[in-house]
């Protein structure tokens, strides 16, 4: 399938500066900030092969977003800012979580458009969405925690440090809602509505 | 009918968790047993009947059984070592997923807010998950205020075991649920006029 302009513009801009940052962290001889961007630009490439797949237009804003979380990750991996500039990583948390909480407030508005089964009314949007938030972000912590355990990485650094990550997570979910509930809710261009292509809505009827 | 000694054991279960856990301040437990007070006053969903047998089921599993472990933990000063921890995290979770989903078929009957039993299962595993989560990074973020230390350790080991509990829990009301025949119990309509 076709995938749009704005896609694929958004794409190709996107790898290239995570890429390019990638390889100057090779380049230095930084293997972990390198793995990230790898990480990221795989990460980045999601949207137009779901899109060229026909399953899932990603609306624009989301994917502008989307770029926003992955990118500010990689810069700050590259340029060293998770150890020299404090907020650096309360940053990070808060585009990342809120990013992925979208997703999930989608998933469901996709749901209740879609199935007889599910329906979510309004109010229930940040009840959900907050729940999510905490649950992604311990996931997150623990992953962190694990890579620490086993590969040294050094991502959490004091308890202090973990218990602000999983507030500026809630935080994340916090803005989230509040977009939901009071903007984004009402689909205005019809966008949201339209992101789920047939395949999806086919598998959604089989598994649920 | 309900039978006089899990009627007793139901009861006895509650309020002897009630004192342990005003007597300890906990106020996590409190919440949960506060919870399941106010569901079988306000006779709301999982316990509107609790003269049903099929309902001892998931009761004794999920709420007189976890009650009893927190007592004895508590009583018999249990509450160290790896084996006992597991087992009154494994508990608590039981006990937080029975809690969530009876909020969730609150929800789910007298609103217009609903979902098959299997994302009523699912939501609630996570919910549960997310509960005790933020009760313990509040619990640790109060320690931390009054000066006492708490390694990053001991804090990512007590939210491991809130995943592997809530996991866990989810899978055994699952499976539970389908082998005891108690499935009907999450396929909640919504009553009519709801909304």
């Amino acid at each position: 399938m076709r995938a749009r302009m704005s896609t694929v513009a958004i794409t190709i801009v996107s790898e290239a500066a995570v890429v390019a940052m990638g390889v100057w962290a090779y380049s230095e001889g930084r293997s972990y900030p390198g793995n990230g961007a790898t990480m990221g630009a795989l990460i980045l490439l999601l949207p137009l092969l779901l899109e060229k797949a026909g399953a899932f237009k990603m609306p624009l804003f989301m994917h502008l977003w989307a770029v926003l979380a992955v990118g500010l990750h990689t810069f700050g991996l590259v340029m060293g800012l998770y150890d020299t500039t404090w907020w650096w990583d309360e940053l990070t948390h808060v585009t990342s979580s809120s990013m992925v909480c979208m997703i999930a407030a989608l998933a469901l508005y996709l749901f209740d458009i879609h199935s007889l089964k599910i329906k979510v009314p309004r109010w229930a949007y940040p009840l959900m969405v907050l729940t999510f938030a905490i649950f992604i972000g311990i996931v997150w912590e623990v992953a962190e925690f694990t890579g620490d355990q086993l590969a040294g990485t050094r991502m959490q650094y004091s308890t202090a440090d973990t218990l602000s990550d999983c507030y500026v997570d809630l935080l994340g979910g916090t803005i989230t809602s509040l977009l939901w509930v009071g903007w984004l809710w009402r689909d205005p261009g019809g966008e949201l509505e339209a992101s789920v292509q047939p395949p999806l809505i086919r598998l959604f009827d089989r598994v649920f | 009918m309900w039978r006089k000694g899990f009627r007793g054991w139901f009861y006895l279960s509650i309020a002897a968790a009630l004192v342990v856990s005003l007597r300890n301040f906990d106020v996590y437990w409190l919440i949960l047993e506060l919870g399941m007070v106010a569901a079988v006053l306000g006779r709301y969903p999982l316990f509107d009947q609790p003269e049903e047998p099929e309902l001892q089921r998931p009761l004794t599993v999920f709420m007189a059984f976890p009650f009893t472990v927190y007592v004895a933990l508590s009583v018999l000063d249990m509450e160290s070592g790896p084996l006992m921890v597991s087992l009154g995290t494994l508990t608590t979770m039981m006990a937080t997923l029975l809690l969530c989903l009876f909020f969730i078929l609150i929800l789910v009957k007298r609103t217009e807010f609903h979902m098959n039993y299997r994302f009523i299962l699912g939501f609630a595993t996570v919910a549960s998950i997310s509960l005790a989560t933020l009760f313990a990074l509040l619990r640790t973020s109060y320690s931390l205020a009054q000066g006492t230390e708490v390694s990053n350790g001991e804090l990512m080991w007590s939210l491991i075991g809130i995943i592997a509990g809530g996991v866990i829990s989810g899978l055994l009301f699952k499976r539970d649920m389908r082998r005891m025949d108690y499935t009907g119990l999450l396929m909640v309509e919504p009553e009519e006029g709801s909304g």
